[in-house]
């Protein structure tokens, strides 16, 4: 027997990466089986392979005894997997019920109404099939997605990233309905990234890291730093040689609450990289637009640019007085895909620079400058008339990046820098990155890519539930304090108090 | 006085008919998420279609014949000849739609620019066709009258008679119709995945709904709908009569009544009889008012353009309700995520 599901070294490969590198993952009737891993570690592909949206390209499914394909998402339900997905696949302006019935393929009648009824009151999962959807916050449409999972009577269920949505109370009551149905007997699969939660609920954890299964093990028994160390993996503090000289204070952040994010104090000086950790997810884009300008800070005086309160100021101004920012969005963000590449030079020059003559656009002088920032920053292109859209990752990546470096600015603002970008792109940004720090700017890195974070950041700090930690030196981390600071649920006093302790 | 109001009320069936044949079938298609602004053009083509197919249907009869030599002749159309004419309405108008609904969903092209693209087609291709292209100039070939539904002498039948019996075909069609589509759409599975369609197509399609497929179906069902309304308008409304732009935008009418009516069918048929019953008092209230000045006598023509949005704006405020009944991808060309 071996048990509920078996996957036998699973792997599953996509253009230059390894997602899944034989990984065996197995379920037992009646177990919660914790599913961990940082960003990029192969947890969703596993998934898609067992929800039948994607075929691994070698391995073993065994389901009950019994070697089986998963070819479809339909297969998947047949077999008697359920799926409660982190994005709600929820339709606003209906009803409960009705939204529970498309789910089902059902005929939706008053029976349906009260098998949804009698399925949320064992489960204790409240809901009221008549209520609509847009009038209910996010806990409850998790629980229709649960209920309408639950209708097809699932042996399996699995809750991708079930809490990130909910409130403490909330999941509370979630974990109280997992246990429910783990004491019917069925398998679950709890994939997460809080690691407090994983050690109340789950009676297994397997922990992958770069597409491998690194451990498996009971995550009561282990302390949260150990498991953070098996995610995150103990890296080699790469020694960076002490900086000659460490400019003025360039960028200062006090006191700050936008509601999406919450920065007690920031300080960027110039000449230094300062990093800013964090899983996805946990306000990133709330803190890049606050400091680039795209949202406004609630008082002028929260965010100041050279001892200049910016706080109310939007990008063009804070741009005059020598900042730049890069956002994580190539395209669609950084970058307008069907411009060409000489327009999207305009966009972000058109205050700072003197591409204006006699209030028209000077083409030529535009022309010019794209041809110098591909030049100057390796962007490789066909022209710079083509469109955005049709430069590699990497190239567009460059060319973004170089808009703005090709300025000098004295401060930088940069989101995910070289987020899905090939190796030798990333390498070239971010010697450019440090080439900018050491010429006396100051640089502020947002990634949650912690390899990149070592190598570049002077001094680290951590976003965590839209909160900026204290800052530290580099150095002064290690895996275990930063994983234990991004995964901690900081809405618990407990955890919150536990990372601050660590931290001082 | 009573009788007056029966005349009103038999009168505005009569107007409000083609628009709430045309709003019912544009409704199903928003509520599956699609916008199709061609719904003029599609009456006109439509209205045309089935102009032509009474022409050639209806049966001639020659009253002065001398040596085999016809000098002239009386037509007469049946019901069954009529409801062949229909038929050829509503899948011209279906096949109009089609058209609309190639380039939408399977081209991805813009709704607003397919609709009105299918809006100036209908209206040239029927000025022309309607010309002397066939060799037959239908602005000037005589139809006889569509007979009543019932026989003649039931028209006298008090209340009933005229609001019925005397009717043509459609307008009770029209109250069929409305009936079945407000059930399918409220009471069926089938409609269900048409409203889950226009709600959210993306859900939909991940659920394993054919989305496309659905969008087709309900793009001809309007188109259909919005030929039969051009047909009534051509065929029924009056006496039968081809002429160009004859729709004088009822299409437009239809479209804006169901935004007004936050795509509630009940409330569809509000207002298109609203703005029937006011349209048939114009002409009443100004014999009665003989002596009403120019400008009074002006915004009476404005009226029946003006109550009904009042009243619907008016009743139709509730924004959960709005949100309930607005499909919320309407107008998005839906392109099924890898």
């Amino acid at each position: 027997m071996t048990g509920l599901l078996s996957l036998q070294s699973i792997t599953k490969a996509y253009p230059g990466v390894l997602a899944n590198d034989a990984v065996d993952f197995d379920v037992q009737p009646g177990e919660i089986h914790a599913l961990l891993g940082e960003n990029g570690a192969g947890k969703s592909t596993l998934m898609k392979v067992l929800s039948g949206q994607t075929k691994p390209d070698g391995g073993r499914i065994v389901w009950k005894d019994d070697e089986t394909s998963i070819a479809s998402p339909q297969a998947s339900k047949a077999l008697g997997i359920g799926m409660v997905h982190q994005h709600f696949a929820l339709f606003d302006g209906m009803s409960v019920g009705e939204n529970v019935a498309l789910g089902l393929g059902h005929e939706f009648d008053a029976t349906q109404r009260d098998r949804i009824r009698a399925m949320s009151e064992k489960y204790g999962l409240p809901l009221n099939p008549d209520a609509l959807v847009f009038t209910l916050s996010a806990g409850e449409k998790q629980r229709i997605e649960i209920v309408r999972a639950l209708l097809g009577d699932p042996q399996l269920l699995i809750l991708d990233e079930p809490t990130s949505v909910l409130t403490p109370q909330e999941a509370d009551a979630l974990f109280a309905t997992l246990r429910l149905l783990r004491d019917e007997g069925r398998g679950l699969v709890f994939i997460s990234h809080k690691l407090n939660e994983v050690r109340a609920l789950c009676d297994r954890a397997t922990i992958l890291r770069g597409g491998k299964v690194v451990a498996t093990c009971v995550p009561a028994e282990k302390s949260a730093e150990e498991i953070a160390e098996m995610m995150i993996g103990t890296r080699p503090v790469p020694t960076r040689k002490a900086k000659q000289k460490i400019g003025d204070l360039a960028l200062s952040v006090s006191g700050l609450n936008s509601g999406d994010v919450r920065i007690p104090a920031l300080e960027v000086r110039g000449g230094e990289i300062v990093g800013v950790a964090g899983v996805a997810g946990n306000g990133q884009e709330a803190l890049y637009a606050v400091l680039s300008g795209e949202t406004l800070a609630p008082d002028a005086g929260t965010i100041n640019v050279h001892g200049q309160p910016v706080g109310r100021l939007g990008p063009g101004e804070r741009r005059l007085l020598g900042a730049a920012f890069v956002p994580e969005e190539r395209l669609g963000h950084a970058a307008v895909p069907d411009f060409s590449l000489i327009d999207n030079t305009l966009l972000s020059n058109i205050q700072t620079e003197g591409f204006q003559r006699r209030g028209l656009v000077d083409w030529n002088r535009t022309r010019e400058h794209s041809e110098e920032i591909c030049e100057a920053y390796d962007v490789r292109h066909a022209g710079v008339t083509g469109r955005a859209s049709s430069l590699s990752g990497g190239n567009l990546q460059k060319f973004i990046v170089g808009r703005e470096l090709i300025k000098n600015p004295s401060v930088l603002v940069v989101n995910q820098p070289t987020w899905g970008v090939d190796m030798g792109s990333a390498t070239n940004i971010r010697d450019r990155l440090k080439a900018l720090a050491e010429a006396g700017s100051a640089v502020l890195v947002i990634s949650q890519d912690l390899d990149e974070l070592f190598d570049l950041a002077d001094r680290l700090c951590v976003l965590n539930h839209g909160a900026l930690s204290d800052t530290r030196p580099t150095a002064d981390w290690t895996a275990e304090t930063l994983g234990v600071a991004m995964t901690g649920d900081a809405d618990s006093p407990d955890a919150a108090s536990q990372t601050e302790e660590r931290a001082a | 006085m009573s009788e007056l109001i029966i005349q009103i009320l038999a009168a505005s069936m009569l107007l409000a008919t083609p628009l709430l044949l045309a709003a019912i079938g544009e409704l199903v298609v928003e509520k599956s998420g699609v916008i199709n602004l061609g719904v003029e053009g599609m009456m006109l083509i439509g209205g045309l279609a089935g102009f032509i197919a009474l022409y050639q249907l209806q049966t001639s009869i020659c009253t002065l014949e001398l040596d085999g030599v016809c000098f002239a002749s009386d037509t007469s159309v049946n019901q069954l000849q009529y409801l062949g004419a229909l038929v050829v309405a509503a899948v011209v108008g279906a096949a109009a739609a089609a058209v609309f609904g190639f380039l939408t969903q399977h081209f991805r092209a813009n709704h607003i620019a397919a609709g009105l693209g299918l809006t100036v087609l209908g209206a040239g291709l029927s000025n022309s066709l309607g010309g002397n292209f066939f060799g037959v100039d239908y602005t000037a070939a005589i139809v006889a009258k569509v007979p009543a539904l019932f026989p003649e002498s039931w028209g006298d039948v008090p209340v009933l008679g005229p609001l019925l019996f005397a009717q043509n075909l459609l307008v009770p069609f029209s109250f069929v119709m409305l009936v079945a589509v407000w059930y399918f759409l409220s009471q069926t599975r089938a409609g269900l995945v048409v409203r889950a369609v226009g709600e959210n197509h993306h859900s939909a399609y991940a659920l394993g709904y054919p989305v496309i497929l659905v969008r087709m179906l309900t793009i001809m069902f309007g188109g259909a709908m919005a030929g039969l309304a051009g047909a009534f308008i051509v065929i029924a409304q009056i006496a039968p009569k081809w002429t160009e732009g004859i729709t004088v935008g009822k299409g437009w009418l239809a479209l804006a009544l169901i935004l007004f009516a936050t795509w509630r069918p009940g409330r569809v048929l509000l207002g298109a009889y609203i703005f029937g019953i006011v349209l048939a008092l114009e002409p009443r209230l100004k014999a009665i008012f003989s002596n009403m000045s120019l400008e009074l006598s002006y915004f009476l023509t404005a009226l029946p353009y003006i109550v009904p949005v009042v009243v619907l704006v008016l009743i139709s405020r509730n924004p959960v309700m709005i949100r309930r009944n607005a499909p919320a991808s309407l107008g998005q060309a839906f392109e099924p995520r890898s």
